[in-house]
């Protein structure tokens, strides 16, 4: 019976499953290969780098530059395959979702089939959880991809990427994609048509999109803290401004008041004033995990809410 | 009620959302087009006042347009925005045309009760395109003073920039995206695997139309003698070759020359570099390039058409 109603709900939508599904797995595999060749091609380049002669001092040349073309291509069109990752939640939610219960309105089989069924509730269960399901499931297959293309990139090697294509990566991609499913669905119950349904969920989901943003940029500013940093240390974070430690006393100076003090400011070779060490502001990208939890709680919440609003048009809406 | 009103009124009733979201489209990029147009002239006025040409005002001396920081993400968006509505309005009101006819079944009814398919589908089609290519046309009018505005030196009509943005290029764009996606609706027979499969068509209709861009009157070579923006102002750079000793060679082999090339040394090879030329299309062929292109497309669009008539007659109603 279960598996009969799933065979049901994904059968409804096959051509949309078949080209969306096929468009996610080409991006999934493009993501993929690419990390794959990325690795393959700087293992090549750090081997030249190992049997090269020790580098003469003042040369900028580099004395591998075979692999640079390949790697720019290989960055080029890792860079597509990002925005593939980035738009799949929001294609696959809103074209999966929006259809569930709006086409049966459109096509008006909503009434015979919520008179068949024990409940409207459980009718729109069995309709819209194997959707949603396979919504989440191809999001973070191409997320998963994502993820492994961003830690390929050459200058991430032995670093942590931190907030580095947060949009493009990770298991966030498929609570996104349930979010906007959530939506989707949400839409197309309370309007009970396809394409109007689309365009008014495509807004929802910008606002939505809007307000995680803002509300998620503000706690990172909140969370941002003062962190010295030497000039050859590399970090990794998001940062929101930086200021000068005086080394002896320990004082956090700007820019325009190290001016103020001393208009002839004399610096290091690294353009550092001299006593002084570099402070950003800055949230670490070890907090990256912490913030994903954040963001994915808030995209959880609107599709849990969605879900409800969906639930609800279904069961007091006329057929 | 005469047969026009009828139709105006059917089109109305059945595509209310989508040309309820065109015009907002249309009106929301319009406006925006329109204000950022009159920041540009109100800062213009006040360059021709300046004694010393510098930023915002420097600009007009240096490339023919100002310096506006302040304005720059937003003119970008709007002109990405006005260079890609043609083709979302053309898939977003072609689409339901036919698909939704299809999909409900009610094409069994409307077709058979009809006096002829084509003059049903004359009926559905005419007024959802006059409508379509009004608010197009609205857009593309504000694109073409955003274009005169922020290239104030230059007559919008001897300018390549903003090709496809302004004036007939997106008019005609959108005729032919709208009877392609129609004909998508009509083939699929469902909105939204329509709409999908319309807008990949829309897209490479799109890419083509790029990758054609410069092959539509034959460039020139580009004059060497290119210091400023301003020298080359309203051209358009369609292609680069390199010659060397007046034989063309590959781009590979200039790579390979210039890399060699020591910039702080002796320079032994300084006689073998390539020489690079550009090959551009003059801002006065501007005018040619838009007649040809819009007729080419403007013809795709009517064999397309007349397709659509045909598989409208053959297809099966359900």
């Amino acid at each position: 019976m279960m598996l009969r109603a799933i065979r049901l709900a994904l059968s409804l939508q096959r051509f949309e499953l078949r080209l969306l599904l096929g468009a996610t797995l080409l991006v999934t595999v493009a993501a993929l290969a690419l990390a794959w060749q990325t690795r393959v091609v700087r293992e090549e380049q750090l081997a030249c780098y190992r049997a090269a002669p020790p580098a003469v001092e003042g040369s900028l040349d580099s004395p591998c530059p075979e692999q640079d073309p390949t790697l720019e291509l290989l960055n080029d069109a890792s860079a597509f395959a990002k925005v593939g990752v980035l738009g799949t939640p929001f294609v696959l939610g809103l074209f999966l979702g929006v259809p569930i219960v709006a086409r049966e309105i459109e096509a008006r089989t909503a009434s015979l089939a919520w008179s068949l069924s024990r409940s409207r509730r459980r009718w729109l269960l069995l309709r819209a959880a194997p959707v949603l399901a396979v919504v989440a499931l191809a999001s973070l297959a191409a997320g998963l991809a994502g993820d492994v293309l961003t830690h390929a990139a050459p200058w991430f090697e032995g670093s942590d990427p931190g907030f580095e294509d947060s949009w493009s990566r990770g298991p966030l991609v498929a609570v996104r994609g349930m979010a906007v499913g959530g939506i989707g669905l949400a839409i197309g119950a309370l309007l009970g048509r396809q394409l109007p349904g689309l365009l008014a969920g495509g807004l929802v989901t910008i606002a939505l999109v809007a307000v995680v943003t803002i509300t998620i940029d503000g706690w990172m500013r909140d969370a941002a803290e003062p962190i010295a940093v030497g000039p050859e240390q590399v970090i990794s974070g998001k940062i929101y401004g930086s200021d000068y430690r005086d080394d002896a006393t320990g004082e956090i100076v700007s820019d325009e008041e190290l001016y103020l003090a001393d208009g002839e400011m004399r610096t290091d070779e690294y353009g550092i004033p001299l006593g002084m060490t570099q402070v950003y502001y800055m949230v670490p990208g070890t907090r990256y995990g912490e913030f994903v939890l954040r963001e994915s709680a808030l995209f959880l919440v609107a599709a849990l809410l969605a879900s409800g609003v969906a639930v609800a048009a279904v069961s007091v809406r006329r057929p | 009620m005469t047969a026009t009103r009828r139709a105006f009124l059917l089109a109305w009733r059945l595509q209310r959302w989508e040309i309820v979201a065109v015009a907002i489209a249309a009106g929301a990029l319009s406006l925006v087009a329109l204000q950022l147009a009159f920041r540009f002239d109100e800062l213009v006025a006040g360059c021709r006042a300046a004694a010393v040409m510098v930023a915002p005002c420097g600009g007009l001396d240096f490339a023919g347009t100002i310096y506006d920081t302040a304005n720059q993400e937003k003119l970008y968006l709007v002109r990405q925005g006005l260079a890609v509505f043609p083709f979302a309005a053309g898939v977003l009101l072609g689409v339901p045309l036919l698909a939704r006819e299809l999909e409900h079944g009610t094409a069994q009814l409307a077709w058979p009760l009809a006096r002829s398919r084509a003059r049903w589908l004359a009926l559905r089609l005419l007024p959802v395109v006059l409508i379509g290519l009004v608010l197009v046309t609205a857009a593309a009018i504000a694109g073409q003073v955003l274009a005169r505005s922020e290239w104030p030196v230059i007559s919008p009509d001897a300018n390549f920039e903003g090709y496809g943005e302004r004036g007939i290029p997106p008019v005609a764009r959108f005729g032919v995206v709208f009877v392609a996606s129609a004909l998508v609706a009509l083939w699929i027979g469902r909105q939204l695997p329509a709409l999908l499969v319309a807008g990949i068509l829309a897209g490479a209709i799109g890419t083509g139309l790029s990758i054609a861009h410069g092959s539509w009157v034959e460039p020139v070579e580009g004059n060497p003698e290119v210091f400023q923006p301003i020298d080359s102002l309203g051209d358009m750079n369609v292609d680069v070759r390199y010659r060397l000793n007046g034989n063309w060679i590959s781009d590979e082999e200039a790579g390979d020359r210039f890399s060699t090339f020591d910039l702080e040394g002796d320079n032994p090879n300084a006689a073998e570099l390539p020489e690079q030329v550009i090959y551009v299309l003059h801002g006065e062929r501007y005018p040619e390039v838009v007649v040809r292109e819009s007729a080419a497309v403007v013809a795709g669009g009517l064999g397309l058409l007349l397709l659509l008539l045909l598989m409208v007659q053959r297809r099966r109603p359900g």
